[in-house]
């Protein structure tokens, strides 16, 4: 019996879906009749669509490029780099100006500030190098032996810079990438190099990096497939003859890079390192300090205030354009009672009266939805251009505004609705316009 | 005992007119049998329309019990009563009450809507009952595109489509002159004798010969009967 009855509510499904079909054709058909006044009452919707789907394109986007190029230079990084002292700086404390970043300075950042874990060394030169038939101009970079490790590079063959070669003072490079395979036969492990006066024996390759397609500012990941690497102390052979060479940089250190234990630690151990720095360079400040950590918040915050700020425009727009929605379908009811009146004469129930009208109402925002999406996009294009943003639209950026919509549809249709539904059939039928 | 198709008995119906109420019907009973064309008859303003509409669940009474081909209709449901409204009755109003959004044959197919018939086979049906009441040419036409008594043909086709028990008539000729209203007073005896049971309200005394009894309504009760 159970079965039998189910069997015939299966066999009806389709009818029912087509009835709804046909409530969505005469929604259609009454939304295409008053088209100004239909484009009109929808706009907030295509408004409030418009600013989700830009948020949620900007929060993907964002996240994905400028937050991920930061987190790429390491959370738990702190990078001092040297800079150019300012002439005043220099005047105002007169005869002892700092010599840059120094091996000194790395000494007391390591004892002087307890959540340091390694400091690197770093300097960057350029050179030229010579193979038995190439000559190439490539950045070299003299580092210390924490170098690859803290900034999480490795080899793919061979070994990276070792403490022995710093203390033999050995003549050993580390080839990036490209530059090796720049060199073909030449770039492999134990061939040898000129670079400058000096031969270097190359002891390792490192594995590609890949580059993200940031454009960043403040710092950017350095394209290290294009360098080589050499022991520091090395490069004082180098910046001897060097043909261009920065010399007001020749004495010191070009970077620190610091590593601390934890990510909440890199605030405190700035602060601390800043206190150091600055007594040991007699308050001169050249050099500058910057920590991923706290770009990546500074970065997140922005991108935050400006979800808000957009996440506000949707919600008041999807708001107001709701009312709107609203409006236009208490109008409908009140225009079309004398049509309730019949529809329920003839056999509709007040949920048929009730789907017909939301339905109608689903339509106006979906549409509204779809504009919207369409314009949203071109939106999204726009800004990326002018604001050279990587902005990404996925399906959450074209799906949850859809959805919004229809939810707006359904959330302020509701009311015009139900007073459709309420109305008495006879009442319905004996109101005048 | 015959069974009837209408049964009413102790029916009364009050209006709140302010702060009075108006007693339009007084304790009507009244039963038709299948297959009957009863006419109701009466002054302006007696409670005819009122009554019909409460015989079609447009209306509830407010006193009174009212039983349909058996089934109490006063205690069910309104998704009951619009099924019942839509699979049993034809309506045809004293004013057509088409959906002028709707061309003819979309109007005559509204009642399929709801009783959820399949569309091809709602189509049919509506294209026999266009063809029954002569306006196979018409069918593409607005409400707003057709002449009083094509609408009224119209109304007529939408009720007889569903091949309803029962149909309801509200003056059905009101508006149309007396050739039209003819026209359709035979295609009323003809459902008639093909077994529709009929109940018509008119003023007319001519078209109330059509039918086979007639009720005689003054102040809201039945006043005579013959
Ligand atoms: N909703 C209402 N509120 C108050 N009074 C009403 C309402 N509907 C009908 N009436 C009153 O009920 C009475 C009967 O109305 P009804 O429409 O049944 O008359 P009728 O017999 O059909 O008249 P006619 O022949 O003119 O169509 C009228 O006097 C009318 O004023
Ligand atoms: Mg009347």
């Amino acid at each position: 019996m159970h079965a039998e009855r189910f069997i015939f509510k299966m066999e009806r499904l389709p009818i029912v879906f087509d009835s709804y079909r046909k409530m969505l054709l005469v929604a259609l058909r009454s939304i295409f009749l008053h088209k100004l006044r239909s484009a009109l009452s929808i706009l907030g919707v295509v408004c409030g669509v418009m600013a989700v789907l830009t948020m949620i394109s900007i929060g993907e986007g964002a996240r994905k490029e400028v937050l991920e190029g930061i987190r790429k230079l390491g959370t738990t990084l702190i990078y001092v780099r040297s800079t150019a002292a300012s002439e005043s700086a220099v005047y105002n404390h007169g005869a002892s100006p700092a010599n840059g970043l120094t091996l000194h300075d790395r000494d007391r950042i390591q004892s002087g500030c307890c959540h340091v874990t390694a400091v690197a060394a770093a300097k960057e030169l350029s050179a030229d190098i010579f193979t038995q038939s190439q000559r190439i101009s490539t950045p070299v970079i003299a580092c210390s032996d924490e170098y690859a490790r803290i900034l999480g590079l490795s080899t793919q063959q061979g070994r990276f810079i070792k403490k022995m070669d710093i203390e033999w003072d050995s003549k050993v490079c580390v080839l990036g990438q490209h530059i090796a395979e720049k060199m073909f036969e030449n770039g492999r492990i134990g061939s040898c190099l000129r670079i400058g006066d000096d031969i270097f024996t190359v002891i390792g390759r490192l594995a590609q990096i890949s580059l993200g397609s940031e454009t960043d500012t403040v710092i950017s990941k350095r394209n290290y497939n294009e360098m080589l690497f050499i022991p520091l102390g090395q490069e004082r052979l180098l910046a001897e003859d060097a043909t261009d060479n920065n010399l007001s940089h020749a004495a010191g250190l070009s970077e620190l890079i610091v590593e601390v234990d934890n990510e909440s630690a890199v605030s405190a151990s700035v602060d601390i390192i800043s206190r150091i720095l600055e007594v040991a360079h007699n308050a001169v400040i050249d050099y500058e300090i910057i920590a991923p950590a706290e770009l990546l918040a500074e970065a997140q915050k922005t991108q935050r205030t400006f979800n808000m700020v957009l996440a506000a425009i949707a919600s008041i727009a999807l708001l107001v354009g709701g009312i709107g929605i609203m409006n236009i379908m208490l109008a409908s009811v009140s225009e079309r009672t004398r049509e309730i009146g019949i529809r329920r004469a003839v056999g509709a129930s007040r949920q048929d009266i009730l789907a017909q009208f939301l339905i109608e109402s689903v339509a106006m925002t979906f549409i509204g939805g779809i504009v919207g999406v369409l314009l949203g996009t071109g939106a999204v294009c726009l800004i990326s251009l002018m604001a050279t943003w990587e902005m990404t639209i996925n399906a959450w950026a074209v799906l949850v505004p859809l959805v919004l919509s229809v939810a707006v549809g359904l959330f302020f249709g509701i009311f015009p609705a139900v007073k459709a539904a309420r109305m008495e059939p006879i009442n319905a039928l004996r109101h005048y316009t | 005992m015959k069974p009837f198709l209408v049964e009413l008995t102790g029916i009364a119906k009050e209006y709140p007119v302010g702060n009075k109420k108006l007693r339009v019907l007084k304790n009507i009973r009244l039963s038709v049998e299948a297959h009957e064309f009863l006419c109701i008859t009466g002054p302006s303003g007696s409670g005819k329309s009122t009554l019909l509409n409460i015989i079609g669940c447009l209306e509830q009474p407010s006193k009174g019990n009212y039983t349909f081909d058996g089934m109490n209709v006063l205690g069910i449901d309104d998704t009951q009563l619009s099924r019942l409204r839509a699979r049993s009755f034809g309506f045809v109003f004293q004013t057509f009450n088409l959906v002028p959004s709707l061309n003819l044959v979309e109007n005559v197919e509204l009642p399929f809507l709801y009783s959820r018939e399949d569309s091809r086979c709602a189509r049919e049906k509506a294209l026999k009952a266009i063809e029954e009441v002569g306006l196979s040419d018409r069918r593409g036409h607005r409400p707003a595109e057709l002449s009083g008594g094509e609408m009224q043909r119209t109304a007529i086709a939408r009720a007889i489509a569903v091949n309803p028990k029962l149909m309801l008539a509200d003056e059905p000729t009101g508006n149309l002159d007396s050739l039209t209203g003819r026209k359709i007073l035979e295609i009323f005896q003809y459902l008639n004798r093909h077994g529709t049971t009929i109940i018509m309200v008119t003023h007319d005394q001519q078209v109330a010969r059509f039918a086979r009894r007639t009720l005689y309504i003054q102040d809201g009760e039945i006043a005579d009967s013959f």
